[in-house]
Parts: C-alpha cells; structure tokens; sequence
C-alpha cells in the first residue's frame, strides 16, 4: 500500500518557562499507510498530542530533525503550509472551542471560504459534509443549541469539507456522553470504510482502539508497540507500562489465563470475550 | 442564576428581515436610533413605535425572545426614568419630596419619552442581533467599514473578532452558570452581605471564568488556523450580500417615517 505520511528520525521539544529545552518525541520515525484506520494510544503526555500537531504543521519540529512528509510535501516549507493543513484535517477534542460561527451550515463552509472556493463549488462541499456525517436536517440549526455529539460531528464535517486526504482525530470522544461517543465513531468508521479516507484515532479509550487496523502506543515520545489491536492486547504488561489498562473484556479474558483457564487470547470486544468463554465452557 | 440572556444571538428563521442584506440592517437600525431622539413628542415616537412593530411582525422570531431581551434591561430604564423625573424642572408642580425634589408635569413627560425611547432603541437593535447571522453580521461590518482600508486598518480582523464575542456569548454564560455552582458546593457565599463583599465574593467566579476564556481562545486560535484560516486575504463566502426587494422596501418605509417625523416636528 502507498504511503501517505511519514516521519523520519523527527525530534521535537520546547522551551519550558525557565528556558530550558524540554524534548517531546525522540528520533520518531512512523510510517502511515493511505486508506487505514490507525489508533494512537497513550498516557497524558506522552506526546500524542504534539504528534498530531506535527502532522498538519501546527507545530515544527528541531532544526535537528528529519523531515514529515505528508503526500510527499514537507511540512516545513512555508508554501506548503496551508496545503498540509488542508490535507491532514485535525479535529480537536472540545467541540465547543472549535466552531468558529453559530450556524451549521456556515460553520461548514468556514474551511472552504478560506480556500477561496467559489460559491457554488461551496454549497456543494457543505451538503457533502453534512451527508458525511448524517446532519442534513440541521443544515440551519444554530451551534450552540446541538447536543456534544452533534457538535462534534459538525467539527468533522467543518474539516471534511476542505476534502482533507487525512484526518486526525485528537480524543474526539473525551467529553461526550457514551451516545454522542458513539455517534461520533460510527460516523468516522463510515468515513473511513465508505470513502476510503486514511484516520488517525487518537484516544486513551482501549474500546475505541479495538476496532481498528492498527494501534500504536506510545510512552514519553516513543513508540512502545506498534501492530494490530488484537497483537498489542496481548501483551498486558506492555500496555500497563505505558499507564494505560486494557479494555475491559481484555483484562477478565488475562485474569483468567492467569488463574489456569484455557482460554482464547486475542479477545477485544464483549462479544468476543462471550464467545471465547462459552467455547471453554463447552469444551470442558 | 445566571439565565438564558438571548441578546446579540441569532435566531434562525426564514423571515423578510432574515432575508435583508445585513448591511442595510445595520444603516436602517442606525438611522432608528437617530430618528428616536428627532422624535420629541407624543405622535412621533408613536409613529417610530408601530413602523418598529412591523418589523418585529416581519421577522417571525417569537414575541417571548423580544421580552427576553427586554428585561435584561429593565433595570437601566427605571434608573433613568427617575432621574428624568425627579430633575426635570418647568410645567406644573404635582408633588414635593422635601424642599428640593419637585416632580413636575414636564418632569413625568420627559420620564415617560426616555423610557419609551430606550425601549424601542433595545428592541430595534434586537432586531438586527436576532435576524442576522455573527458571519453575515461580520462580512456586513466589513463591508461597511472598507472604505477605512484606506488608512491602513484591518477591518477584516476586527469584524471577525466582534463575531467571535458574540459566538462566545452561550458558551461563556453557561460557564459562569457552572463556576457558580462549584464555588457554592465549596461553600462560596455569593448572595449576602453589602454591596462591596458580594463584589469580593465574585472574584473567585471571575478569575476561573478569565483563565478559561483565554486557554478557549488558544484553543480556538489553533481550530481556525487547522481549517486554513489566515487573514481575509483571498477569503470566498458561501453567502454573497446583495441587495434585493427587501431592502428596497424597508428603505421605503423608512424614508416615509422620516417624512412623518419631519412634518410632525413643524407642528
């Protein structure tokens, strides 16, 4: 598959209040495949954050650093500013603090007003992204006046309409109640399935990384583990240094390899871990 | 309790108003206010007062929003009121209070007009904060205030960021609203005591409420600039300002008020 970003041997750090150089990631090197689903797991401030503003150029990295090629354009050369940022889509985690306007349809259009698109090439963009995230009947509503999940999703479409190659989503779900979590979800993976769009899932919610393709973990601006949802839950003790836990059908299945149970390793959802123990119960 | 005050938010209806170019809404408002203080007797303000109901008719926002915004200011009313009544001099003296305070017919017309005169001043204001959207109110300021370019003055950025307060109006209330609580439950006493000690006890809603409008602001700075935003340079706008029948006969009806007032005046 085409690679579509990738960072090689980048450092990053900043100057902390007494001047001193605090690094954030470390000889970096990742590489992200066009069309997947990637979910980047880790503990408060264990640089996934700054990842993602590295990506799209909100920040730049050490003189020192290798470059991060996003499509094949580096971030660090200023003309290709606001083409990087229009690629890569980030998506923070309060909705409230990133609608720029009050009314749905406007909000939408902010992205591609900046651009200079012309009117109509703009109307269009605006009813494609609110297809793409299911709110057409809101086309009108006032912002401030949708629930949490509702905001978020037109942060979403707001990015979608600038027709990003990648989008990133910084703990998108974090202050959202388990129904606007899941709105929001369902609508990325849609995104993701559907239109073929590459995402960058960033979250510390193990139930949301378990529906990916890829998961990387990462602990003070490195990665510790990078494979697949089912490889990387594996291994607990990998996931506990990290200052994570795993998801909840994860750890009963773990406890109870532990007390002596055969049972199936590579459980991530409640489903699975159903299955898995009727299986043994059976087999007993 | 800090409510929903609902002044300066757009309400969004399809209405006449609504569809009136923004930029004619803000000269027309304008120009009522100025036409409020022309306005020196009874038949006049009463002229002023039912061209403004057709306006409120025309936007189909509900009544209650209009009373909403109303009450807010209810206070500032009464406060001028009695000054206009109990400073005015001339006409008949009805009463005294004391050796000094006299009220006297003049006194209660000038009261009354003064009272009536902001009334109308809020409502047609609200007109304009409830019909037009902060991005049309925005691109309309901009609009207006572009001959300012000029003298080397960035208008753009100034309309965006007079669009911003106003989108920050809910957010910032139902903060303060949240604040409240949490210093209550820590046993902040924020309702008793003179004056001076409640001012004190606000504070500590103050500061929490400044910090977070300010990281808010960061936050947001950071949003716009991932969704390419860099100055009004080569900016495009899904809704184009043009003028249209509408603000053909708004125009109209207040060019014959203005007769109305004029001729009333001489009389």
């Amino acid at each position: 598959m085409e690679t579509i970003l990738s960072l090689q041997h980048v450092n990053y750090s900043y100057e902390d209040d007494n001047g001193e150089l605090i690094p954030v990631l470390k000889d970096f090197s990742l590489e992200i495949q066009r069309g997947s689903f990637v979910c980047v797991l880790g503990h408060n401030g264990s640089g996934k954050s700054t990842l993602a503003k590295l990506l799209n150029g909100l920040y730049q990295p050490d003189q020192d650093s290798g470059p991060i090629l996003v499509d094949g354009l580096n971030t660090r050369d200023e003309k290709n500013e606001l083409e990087v940022r229009r690629r890569v889509g980030l998506v923070f985690q309060n909705p409230d603090n990133q609608l720029v306007t009050t009314v749905v349809e406007e909000e939408i259009a902010f992205g591609p007003e900046n651009l200079g698109l012309p009117r109509d090439e703009l109307q269009k963009r605006v009813d494609e992204a609110l297809l793409a995230v299911d709110m057409q009947e809101y086309r009108n509503h006032a912002t401030y006046k949708l629930s949490g999940g509702q905001k978020q999703r037109i942060a979403i479409a707001g990015i979608l309409a600038m027709r990003p190659q990648i989008l990133i989503l910084d703990e998108p779900t974090a202050m959202l109640d388990p129904k606007g979590r899941e709105e929001v979800l369902s609508a990325v993976r849609r995104l993701n399935r559907e239109q073929g769009m590459t995402v960058i899932l960033i979250t510390h919610h193990m139930e949301e990384a378990a529906k990916t393709d890829r998961v990387i973990v990462m602990k003070n601006g490195q990665i510790t583990a990078d494979s697949t949802p089912q490889a990387v839950f594996s291994q607990p003790q990998l996931i506990r240094d990290a200052g994570l836990s795993l998801p909840q059908p994860t750890e009963l299945t773990h406890r109870l390899i532990q007390e002596g149970f055969p049972i199936d390793k590579e459980v991530l959802t409640v489903e699975q871990a159903v299955a898995a123990i009727s299986k043994m119960l059976k087999e007993k | 309790m800090v409510d929903g005050i609902s002044f300066g938010q757009f309400y969004p209806v399809r209405s006449f108003v609504h569809q009136m170019d923004g930029r004619v809404k803000i000269v027309l408002t304008i120009a009522f206010i100025v036409f409020l203080f022309l306005a020196t007797n009874a038949a006049s303000l009463l002229i002023c007062a039912i061209s403004l109901f057709f306006f409120i008719a025309a936007t189909r926002v509900p009544i209650k929003t209009y009373l909403k915004n109303v009450r807010a200011i209810i206070p500032v009313l009464l406060i001028t009121a009695a000054f206009n009544l109990f400073y005015t001099d001339g006409g008949t003296v009805l009463f005294k209070i004391g050796s000094h305070i006299s009220v006297t017919t003049n006194g209660v017309q000038t009261a009354l007009f003064m009272a009536v005169r902001i009334l109308l001043l809020i409502i047609s204001s609200a007109i304009m904060t409830n019909t037009t959207s902060p991005t049309v109110l925005t691109d309309s300021i901009e609009s207006l205030l572009s001959p300012l370019k000029w003298l080397r003055l960035d208008i753009h950025s100034l309309a965006m960021m007079m669009s911003i307060a106003l989108r920050f109006v809910p957010t910032l209330i139902e903060e303060t609203d949240k604040i409240m609580n949490s210093q209550k439950a820590r046993g902040a006493d924020l309702e008793s005591g003179n004056l001076l000690r409640r001012i004190k006890a606000l504070l500590p809603i103050l500061i929490p409420l400044l910090i977070s409008a300010f990281r808010r602001a960061a936050e947001l700075a950071d949003a716009m600039e991932c969704r390419c935003y860099h100055g009004g340079d080569g900016r495009t706008r899904l809704r184009v300002m043009r003028l249209s029948w509408r603000d053909g006969v708004a125009i109209t009806v207040f060019v014959l008020l203005l007769v109305g007032l004029i001729l009333l005046r001489r009389m």
